[in-house]
């Protein structure tokens, strides 16, 4: 049509009376050829905002769009980069699509994606002759990149700044050319107890049970070989055998199993996420700390060897753990019970060396009211999100977990009084899911105590605590 | 249309007169008649442009979601979306493969990337026909860095001149299911990174929104203004002295244009600090904006009152300058385990006018802090007021606005001639306490200070910021081995965000 155009107007130019009596351009033939061009320009223009309009494709759908990397040539990909795009998969991520990969399973050759969690606590003690303070507080604000290189090389680096300061949580390389065999190393979480290995996202309760937090069962720095075969996955680790992104202070290494057996995963039914799993550790410390501490971190007992004030001078020699877990989500109902053991050898005090003996165990029973899957370790996605506008009133869902810590009886006597062995909870819960990304949970802890307990000068022989959290992650 | 155009052009041409006619009068006119047609084809085109696109384009308004969030305590406006969604980038080099449904199971669905004064992603509901409720989703890392170079015109003052990394930080900042927005912000300028803000705001009316988290107290403009958009460099001693910071909490604030509120319950212990007592903190503040609706000239004209209320704990104010010197110690001894234990109550009232490039902007705040036991005198109460002036004026014209960025009419270029904006301003400040506090002779219970500043702003990312300050203590001031009446300052800083 343009060139039509064109010939027609040449045409005109040529018989026309410029075209007779001069080769060289007037100006007003150079003004006459500049109206020409644009009134060219334009037609072309309308006709493709009409064919816009009438839902046709435009004659040229470059003009629809900016040029991409490639179309605006090699000197700017070399100076710049190749295009890549963005995508949402419950977060954003970037990605860098391999164009010769035929499988579009595999066509992402790179992706990153940032990511954050911030959780906002309100923590009151019920009981008024309590010492602890009633207090709001940010219990985690991470942010994260976590991404894959090169199809197969999987990376996380995550830090975490509620305690004024920056702390290093994940950070782990990983090797993914083989599912059943994968390598990760890095500061990563420990192959034990499947409550520590969920992501504190997902938990069921605001707080984990007390007896992982005495066994410091945390992130370490090591590596580790771990797969997934469906029916069943392990891993295998070898760490410092201190706490989270720690230097180790001897030569011994602290070497973990982990098997859990999935046998309903691959019917990928109703009962796809049960799991049974045992795992074991062993290793040597120094001056390993066993500290006991309730929901509303009251102190319990606190084996800080070599510590001011500390009855433990000393603590050299092994320690062994042991776990048993029992996972049962069906639909809206889940079950979650463990079972986790400790041994510490070589802890002095006075003249005496003592093997401490710790063990615990716990119960939870969960059940979504509004009758969304639980699941193990991801989110509750509600069949309908909080939104007062349109009237969703999110996924609604209530939870009861009893727990038990038992340590060593001596530790009484290394105390001499105030300090307790023993401690049963009971933990009630109401988690309000107002999105896959909201949570509002709120708590109700109440521990008993088997020996009255001195803390900031009060005695007590139990206590009672609420919990409110409010939980975003994206 | 095409049709229409070539008849027009044959008619002019064939009426053409022959070369022995011609005349430059008439080949004049049939030019003319051309570009009259060209300019009715240049208006048809712009009709069809604006019916295509419908309402327009406001993510250029600069009133992004993130950019208000991160503006500190100020509500939160839901989402401005596209007005179209966004064309997909094809299938070359990183484009999103259109159809391939494997691809969008195993790696999510397209979103887009925009610039926004800064890099953002958002990812549009193509099913939802209000353009302002387009953006599902969107998330949008930021940063600032500010470099300072402070220096003490006064040979003999003991502080050092020195370079110092005011502020460095991080932030992520978004928004989910459209009215879920979020900032985590980090900050490394000091020793151990801290958290800024770290809140979660639900907002699905503008009237009751609800946030919860660490951020700033609705307390005084000048301390909401984020530290981005401030007039000077170091806000007035009020804010250091009466702690006004960001808290831990929840608050209840709406926008009904004419007006805002905030209305929190908080530790009152400082920014993400746990509280050290039972009790909780009370602040509320009622801002008018009634010229806001008419969205005229004075538009951002506020008049806001505040009030905090609470009880708290080893509370002893600090009296500091802007370059850090102590003015002014209140010795403490503790009771009880308890250096001061009583109530805290703040009162504030503000005047914000920015007309065009005029802004004037003054406040007054008053704090009483119950029972502080101070060394050798026992139980006492402790008042101090503080009130400041700032008048500011853009050189090179642009508007100011509150609490947002100041966008220069052209960027500063030396190869292209922009020199970005210039503005000049100046402040005046007044603190006085309990006098009974300086009688030991160690401090002023009054200062003045007078401050002046040359703002360069580059482009709406940079500035580049002087300010002179000189402080006048009614009594003298021990600040390291020698005794001091006033302090001259000057403050340089290179400012960068996104």
């Amino acid at each position: 049509m343009q060139r039509v155009m064109r010939a027609a107007v040449a045409l005109a130019i040529a018989l026309g009376p410029a075209g007779a009596v001069a080769q060289e351009k007037t100006p007003g033939e150079e003004r006459l050829e500049a109206l020409e061009r644009r009134l060219a320009e334009q037609e072309e223009e309308i006709e493709a905002l009409k064919a816009r309009e009438a839902g046709q494709p435009a004659p040229d759908a470059k003009a629809d769009r900016p040029a991409s990397a490639a179309e605006r040539g090699e000197k700017f990909e070399k100076t710049f980069g190749f295009d890549a795009l963005a995508t949402w998969q419950e977060g954003f991520w970037l990605r860098y699509v391999d164009e010769s990969e035929p499988d579009p399973e595999k066509r992402v050759l790179h992706s990153l994606r940032l990511s954050t969690r911030v959780q906002s606590d309100f923590r009151l003690f019920a009981e008024d002759d309590h010492p602890g303070d009633s207090t709001f507080l940010i219990r985690r604000a991470r942010l994260a990149f976590t991404g894959t290189f090169y199809h197969h090389i999987d990376f996380s680096a995550e830090v975490d700044f509620a305690a004024n300061e920056a702390d290093l949580k994940d950070a782990w390389v990983q090797l993914s050319y083989f599912k059943p065999a994968m390598l990760r190393a890095g500061n990563l979480r420990v192959p034990m107890s499947r409550e520590a290995l969920t992501s504190s996202r997902y938990i069921n309760f605001i707080e984990r049970p007390m007896i992982i937090g005495l066994l410091a069962i945390d992130r370490e720095i090591g590596a580790q070989v771990h797969g997934d075969l469906g029916f069943a996955n392990y891993q295998i680790a070898l760490t410092n055998g201190n706490p989270v992104n720690s230097r180790d202070n001897n030569d011994d290494k602290d070497g973990w199993v982990r098997l859990a057996l999935t046998p309903f995963k691959p019917g990928k039914g109703l009962l796809g996420d049960v799991e049974v799993a045992a795992s074991y550790n062993y290793g040597h410390t120094n001056g390993f700390r066993q500290r006991l501490r309730t929901y509303g971190e009251t102190v319990l007992f606190d084996v800080n060897p070599g510590a001011t004030g500390n009855p433990f001078s000393d603590q050299t020699g092994t320690r062994q753990r042991a776990g048993a877990e029992v996972t049962l989500p069906i639909g809206p109902f889940k079950a979650q019970g463990e079972f986790l053991y400790q041994r510490v050898e070589g802890n002095q005090v006075g003249p005496d060396d003592l093997a401490l003996d710790y063990h615990g165990w716990y119960v939870d029973l969960l059940y979504m009211l509004t009758g969304e899957s639980m699941g193990t370790a991801k989110r509750v996605i509600p069949k309908k999100n909080f939104d007062p506008g349109e009237g969703g009133l999110g996924a609604w869902g209530l939870g009861v977990r009893f727990e038990q810590v038992q340590a060593e009886e001596a530790l009484r006597g290394a105390f001499g009084g105030g300090r307790t062995d023993e401690v049963n909870a009971l933990t009630a819960g109401l988690n309000w899911y107002l999105n896959p990304n909201t949570r509002v949970m709120l708590n109700y802890y109440r521990a008993w105590f088997d020996e009255t307990i001195a803390t900031g000068g009060e005695t007590l022989d139990n206590e009672d605590v609420v919990l409110l959290r409010l939980q975003f992650e994206f | 249309m095409r049709r229409a155009a070539l008849a027009a052009i044959a008619l002019v041409w064939l009426a053409a007169p022959s070369p022995g006619e011609e005349a430059e009068g008439d080949a004049r006119k049939r030019l003319e008649a051309l570009e009259r047609r060209l300019a009715e084809q240049e208006k048809e085109i712009e009709a069809l442009k604006a019916d295509r696109e419908g309402a327009p384009d406001r993510r250029r308004d600069g009133a992004s979601v993130e950019a208000q969030a991160r503006g500190g305590g100020a509500p939160l406006a839901p989402e401005q979306a596209p007005a179209q969604k966004p064309p997909a980038t094809g299938g070359l080099h990183g484009g999103f493969p259109r159809g391939e449904e494997e691809f969008e199971k195993k790696f999510g669905k397209e979103a887009v990337i925009t610039w926004d004064q800064g890099f953002g992603f958002r990812y549009v509901d193509p099913d939802e026909p209000d353009p302002g409720r387009r953006v599902l989703f969107s998330l949008r890392p930021g940063g600032m860095i500010q470099v300072d170079g402070r220096s003490f015109t006064d040979a003999d003052h003991p502080g050092d001149d020195t370079f110092l990394m005011r502020r460095a930080r991080l932030l992520l900042t978004g928004t989910f299911y459209r009215s879920f927005d979020f900032v985590v912000e980090g900050e490394f300028a000091e020793t151990n990174a801290q958290i800024r803000d770290a809140f979660l705001n639900a907002s699905f009316t503008k009237y009751a929104q609800v946030r919860g988290g660490n951020f700033k107290v609705p307390i005084l403009r000048e301390q909401i203004t984020s530290d981005k958009y401030l007039d000077f460099l170091e806000r007035p001693l009020a804010t250091g002295v009466m702690a006004l910071d960001r808290e831990l909490g929840f608050m209840l604030h709406g926008d009904a244009d004419f007006a805002n509120y905030q209305a929190m319950i908080a530790n009152g212990t400082g920014p993400n600090a746990r509280d050290n007592n039972d009790d909780k903190e009370f602040l509320g503040r009622l801002a008018l904006t009634p010229f806001k609706p008419a969205r005229g000239l004075l538009r951002d004209v506020e008049i806001a009152g505040s009030y905090s209320y609470g009880h708290t704990r080893d509370f002893v104010p600090v009296f500091r300058t802007y370059a850090g010197t102590t003015f002014l110690t209140i010795p403490t001894t503790a009771v009880n385990g308890a250096t001061q234990k009583g109530y805290r109550q703040r009162t504030g009232a503000e005047l914000t006018i920015p007309v065009g490039p005029f802004k004037a902007q003054a406040e007054w705040i008053q704090m009483r802090v119950e029972d502080v036991n101070r060394t050798g005198a026992g139980a006492g109460d402790v008042t101090v007021t503080d009130w400041y002036v700032d008048l500011m004026y853009m050189v090179t014209g642009e508007a100011r606005g509150v609490n947002r960025r100041a966008v220069p009419e052209t960027s500063f270029d030396p190869l292209d001639g922009g020199w970005g904006a210039f503005e000049v301003g100046l402040r005046f400040e007044h603190l006085d306490t309990n006098e009974a506090l300086s009688a030991s002779g160690d401090g002023t219970d009054e200062v003045n200070i007078g401050a002046v500043a040359l703002n360069w702003y580059w482009n709406p990312l940079m500035k580049l910021a002087v300010n002179v300050y000189r402080a006048w203590f009614d009594e003298t001031v021990t600040a390291g081995d020698e005794r001091i009446e006033n302090e001259d300052v000057i403050i340089v800083r290179w400012q960068l965000e996104f």
